[in-house]
Parts: C-alpha cells; structure tokens; sequence
C-alpha cells in the first residue's frame, strides 16, 4: 500500500507520455475524440464481415490449435501474430463456432465455409473479438499520429481525422482487412524518422513489409534521406552506417520466414474437380496449389500484386519485354529524391506519398490497400489544409463507388452477420446490369475520376511540397 | 494525492465502461436479436447401407468393392499405374427433382497421399461430371459437402461413382472409404 502512491503518479505519467506535452492542454478533447472513434469502431465491428476475415481467423485458429500453417498469398506473419492472440483470447470466443471453423468438414467450392461462417449462431461475438487486434493497432496509430507534427492544432486535426477516417473504418472493421498491421508500422516508421532515428524507422519499415511487402518500398526513400543529413566525418563511415541500415531492413525479413517455414505445413486438401480458373488453394498429392496454379504461394502473390495488376505494355511480340507502371514510377520517384539536394521528414513523406498516389491512379489496387496511403494523405492535409483539403475528401465517395467493382462481396454482402440473407444478395453491379445498364463501364467512369484526383494531388505534393514554388527558378536543385 | 486518485479512478471507470462493458452488451444484444440459422442441410435423399453397388474399373487398374456397416471401401491392389480407377456404382433409386440448391455431403476417408478419393455424377449414360477429387494426409474421416450448383449438375441424376484413384505408384494396396452418402438442400 505504500507504494501505491508512486505507482500511481508512474501510470498517470506514462498516460501522460502518450500525448505530446505540447497538446496537454486538449488533453480532455483528445479523450473525448478517442471515445468517439473507439465507440464508432465497436459499434461496427460486430455488424459486417467480408469472407476474407473468416479466412484469415481460420488460418490463425488452425496455426493456434495445430501448430501449423496453412499457405495462403499472404505473408504468414499475420497469421502468426493473430495466431498467438486468438490463442489467448480463445475462451471468449464461442466454441461451437471454433469447432465449425477447425472441424474435418470441407466445402466444394471451399469458399462456402467463409460463406457458412458467417451464418453460424455467435458470429456477432466472433467479429467483435476477432478483430480487437486491429482496434489496439489502430488506436495506437492515431496517438503516433499526434507525435508527427510540431504544431499542435495541425496534429489534432490530424489525430481527429485518422478516428473518423471512413476508409480506415471500412478496410479495418467492415471489410475487416489486416492492413492495419503494415500502416501501424509504416507510421511508426515515420514517428522515428522525423526524430532522425533511422535504425529504428528503418526496422519499423522492415516490421510493415513482413505484413505487406509495400513497407519495404519506403527504406529506400529513408536510406537517401539518412545519407544526404548525416554529418559523419568519412564516406566509410557513412557506408558502414548504411550497410547497418540494410542489415536491419533484412533482419524481419529473414527472421520471420526462417521461423515460420520451420514449423509444419497444413495439409489443406484441394478439390482439383474444380473448374479451370478457380482460384483454390492447397495440396493434390504432394502439389501444392495457389490461386488455382501449381506453384509457389508467396512469390505469385508478389508477382501477381505487382506486376500483373499494374498498367503494362510489351515493347515487341518477339520477347516477353513489358514496361511495368508501378516499379517505372518508382524508379522516378527514388531519383528525383537522390536528386534532391535537401532532403527533410517531409520532403521524404511527400515523395512516398507521390508514389503511392501514381500507384493507385494506374494500377487495379485492392480496397485495402488504399489503407497505406491514408496516415500520408493525413499528414499532407493537416501540413497543408488549402492545397490538400478538398482534394482528400473527393477521394472518399471515389473510393466507395470504386469497391462497387467487386459487386455484392464488398458490398450486400457484408450485411450477412446481422442479415443472414444478404450472403445471396445482388449487388450493385449485377443490379446495374440486371437493369440494363453497363454497369462496368459506368463505375470505370468514377475510378479514372479517382485515378484522376490522385494524379493531380500527386502534381501538387510535387510543386508544394518537394519543389515549392520559391525554390523554382533557382539553380539549387536543377533537375 | 487524492484528486489525483479520483482522476485515474475517473479514467478506469471509463475504461471498463467503454472497453467490456459497452461492447459486452452490445454483442449480446445482437447474438439475442439476429438470428443465426447456422449450417441447415435438410436430406432429399441418403444411402448408408451401399447395398446393390456394382463394381467399375479402367483397363490398368485391378481391385474390388467391399460394402460392411454403412462403409463402402474401394480398394486397388499395389503397384498400379497412376490413374488407374476402381469405381463403386450405383444406378437404381438415384435422387430425382433436386432442387438447385443441393449438396451432395459424404464422410470419406483414404489410406495414404497416393490415392485420391473421386466422386463422379453421371447425368445420362455418357455424360459425367467429376465433383470431388481429393486426396489427404492422414487417415481420419473427412466430412465433404459439395455445391452441385457449382458443377451444374442437373436435377435427374443417371448415376453415381465413388471410387478411388491411383495418384502415386505404391508398394502397398490403397484403399478409399465411403459413407453416409446423402444429397441436402440448404435452408436461409
């Protein structure tokens, strides 16, 4: 008892610790705000499901009670973290379902036990337990958010926007993408590099590409802008430190995947009945399957997500010689930024941002993955309210009318929990079609719209943010 | 040292309202509202005896049909080349007017990796439709429900084939098993 006093004050300083000093004044409206977004999100959560969500849980269930992993395009880290937390929340959840979930019952096509899944008593419970992972990712990443700005207004707005960012709210809790995992890191990454903390940014980064390969795309964009500020006295010297850099970027990367490919492989047993160009995955005899291909899962899904989903061209029929969009512009963007001759936290964010925004604009991009770019679009909205603002909420209602494109699964579809018929509805597309409409061509309308935003927002983080218009006519930084 | 206590008294109480108690409600209202009819397969038609089931095999295989207490084993001998078929068959009293929401659901089991458990639906006596071929690790019952919407199998079914397939060539005879054979309709 006696020490509980000091205990206290210890607690209440590291609750204070969260919130920059600089915003203890707001400290009651941060709170305020944080209830909101916290209610908003709990309230959601237990209401909507996207069958991937009963994928990913079933993956982490069987690695949690078999030790083993079921391969799967995405990297298995995920399954390994959620793994080990559904493990310790299992209790709560409820077992009749787990036992459906975990049980020697397959469907042809398999997709019907997600399908089932959703149906069954206790989903509510499940969804709402299921993806408190993602709550604690999420609402941490908003508190890092404050930390990303030295103006206090300027981190507020931006905290507030990331509680009520529709699209966070969406990916994370409706569709219940894990996407979140990356973005926490990927926004870690940017707290420490605007405290100069490469090592630490970097391993952040290398964190966010064991979820989501794009983490990765960012250390290069760091390892210049650690080599044009660090003032060491040799060029060795400031080799051996990058190299320590690289070292780091490896070590997630190599760690997680030596760990996980020493554990035992589920044998998911796959119905080769299946029609051609079914998209199955798991093993014939000692083939394994992935996407419907015999082939190696991690490597078709970088390759596929890359690759296959960017704007291409072969330059002649006689050779497979393609120009790919995505690693073209990348190209671009990291030298424009070896170019540049002063580089800072947010010029380099800026430059990422670029990226990312001609990603979206010229590749078929998954809805969930417009969650990386949502902390960067934050951090030039709240840095630029004018110039960004309006262009930001545009891409909002874009963004929304391009999930269409994927019909009633991301859509009706998601109401299957609390309206267990909704699993068979139509959705907008087969709607629009069914009315003889051309439905496709019509929400292709609204994605060049949004190709279109970004684009143009990608123009002006250009001329405002990386060659601001007092330093053009200048000869410091020609190009 | 007191205001501070109630400050953070204030900021748990808080917590355990928004954090358990809120959601706790919250779920268990809706798992009381919603209702949730879970898997709802009612039977159109079943077979768990395997009685009357004719013995079919492709020219490279060798093997036999054994049917003993609602278990229907198909076994070939060792050494058969990879695609070689042992086929149970059955053609009398088969499900007709299926509605277009059917599953077919059987439990099966196999000997090893080296042999595949394949279900074929005939629709007439020379048109048929593979709906499951499978193989597994181990040696445990695997219930297995199939979408025959999925496959487009029609209301009428001609014939009906379990059998079991050669995938590697084995030292060993290999064995499929079959039961409760039934066709299902689903509920929403």
């Amino acid at each position: 008892m006696e020490h509980s006093p000091s205990l206290i004050k210890t607690f209440t300083k590291k609750i204070s610790g969260i919130i920059p000093s600089t915003l203890a004044a707001k400290r009651t409206s941060i709170f305020k705000w944080l209830l909101i977004g916290i209610i908003i999100r709990f309230l959601v959560m237990p209401l909507f499901s996207h069958t991937d969500f009963i994928t990913t849980l079933w993956i982490s269930f069987t690695f949690a009670s078999k030790n083993q992993l079921i391969h799967s395009v995405d990297p298995p880290a995920i399954f390994f973290v959620l793994g080990s937390f559904y493990k310790i929340m299992a209790p709560l959840f409820p077992q009749a379902f787990l036992s459906f979930l975990t049980s020697n019952t397959a469907f042809t096509p398999p997709t019907l036990l997600q399908n089932f899944s959703l149906l069954q008593p206790g989903i509510n419970s499940v969804l709402l337990i299921g993806k408190i992972p993602y709550l604690l990712l999420d609402v941490a990443s908003a508190f890092i958010i404050l930390h990303l700005f030295n103006d206090k207004n300027k981190a507020f707005f931006a905290f507030k926007l990331w509680l009520l960012n529709p699209i966070s709210i969406f990916v994370s809790y409706v569709f219940g993408q894990t996407d979140i995992f990356a973005v926490f890191f990927i926004i870690l990454a940017l707290y420490f590099l605007r405290k100069k903390k490469f090592a630490s940014s970097v391993l952040s980064l290398s964190f966010a590409g064991v979820f989501k390969v794009i983490g990765l795309a960012l250390i290069p964009l760091v390892a210049v802008y650690f080599w044009k500020t660090h003032h060491l006295t040799s060029v060795a010297k400031k080799t051996m430190k990058l190299g320590w850099l690289a070292l780091l970027s490896l070590l997630p990367l190599l760690v997680f995947p030596v760990a996980l490919s020493l554990l035992p492989q589920y044998y998911e047993s796959v119905n080769i009945a299946l029609p051609t160009g079914t998209m199955f995955n798991g093993f014939f005899g000692n083939t394994f399957y992935s996407m419907g291909r015999a082939t190696q899962p991690f490597f078709s899904g970088i390759t596929t997500f890359l690759l296959d989903f960017s704007i291409s061209f072969q330059t002649q029929f006689l050779l497979p010689d393609f120009i790919y969009f995505v690693p073209f512009v990348y190209t671009i963007v990291f030298l424009a930024a070896v170019i540049k001759n002063k580089l800072s936290f947010e010029k380099t964010a800026s430059f990422f941002t670029v990226f990312l925004l001609a990603y979206y604009a010229f590749s078929l991009f998954l809805p969930q993955w417009f969650l990386w770019i949502q902390p960067l679009l934050i951090l030039m909205v709240a840095w630029d309210r004018k110039t960004f603002q309006k262009l930001y909420f545009l891409t909002i209602p874009l963004f929304f009318i391009y999930i269409c494109m994927w019909d009633g699964g991301l859509t009706s579809n998601l109401l299957a929990p609390i309206v267990p018929s909704a699993i068979s509805w139509a959705g907008p597309i087969t709607l629009m079609i069914d009315a003889g409409l051309p439905a496709y061509e019509l929400i292709s309308i609204f994605r060049t719209m949004l190709s279109a935003v970004c684009v143009f927002t990608a123009l002006l983080i250009i001329r405002h943010k990386i060659w601001p218009k007092q330093q053009q006519g200048t000869h410091e930084e020609p190009v | 040292m007191k205001d501070m206590n109630k400050g953070l008294m204030k900021y748990v109480l808080a917590g355990i309202l928004l954090l358990i108690v809120f959601p706790t409600v919250y779920v268990v209202l809706l798992n009381e509202v919603v209702p949730h009819p879970g898997l709802n397969l009612t039977s159109q038609w079943s077979d768990y005896t395997f009685k009357d089931w004719s013995t079919d095999m492709n020219a490279i295989a060798e093997g036999n049909v054994e049917s003993e207490n609602g278990v229907l084993s198909v076994n070939i001998e060792s050494n058969c080349a990879a695609g070689a078929i042992v086929a149970a068959q059955r053609k009398r009293d088969l499900p007709n007017g299926l509605s277009p929401q059917s599953f077919l659901k059987v439990l099966v089991k196999t000997s090893s990796i080296n042999v595949a458990a394949r279900v074929v639906i005939w629709t007439n006596a020379t048109y048929s439709k593979e709906v499951l071929v499978k193989t597994y690790n181990d040696v445990e019952w695997h219930t297995e429900i199939v979408d025959l919407s999925f496959f487009d199998v029609p209301a009428d079914i001609y014939m009906i084939e379990l059998s079991a397939m050669q995938v590697y060539v084995s030292d060993s005879s290999d064995w499929v098993s079959y039961s409760q054979l039934s066709f299902e309709e689903m509920e929403i």
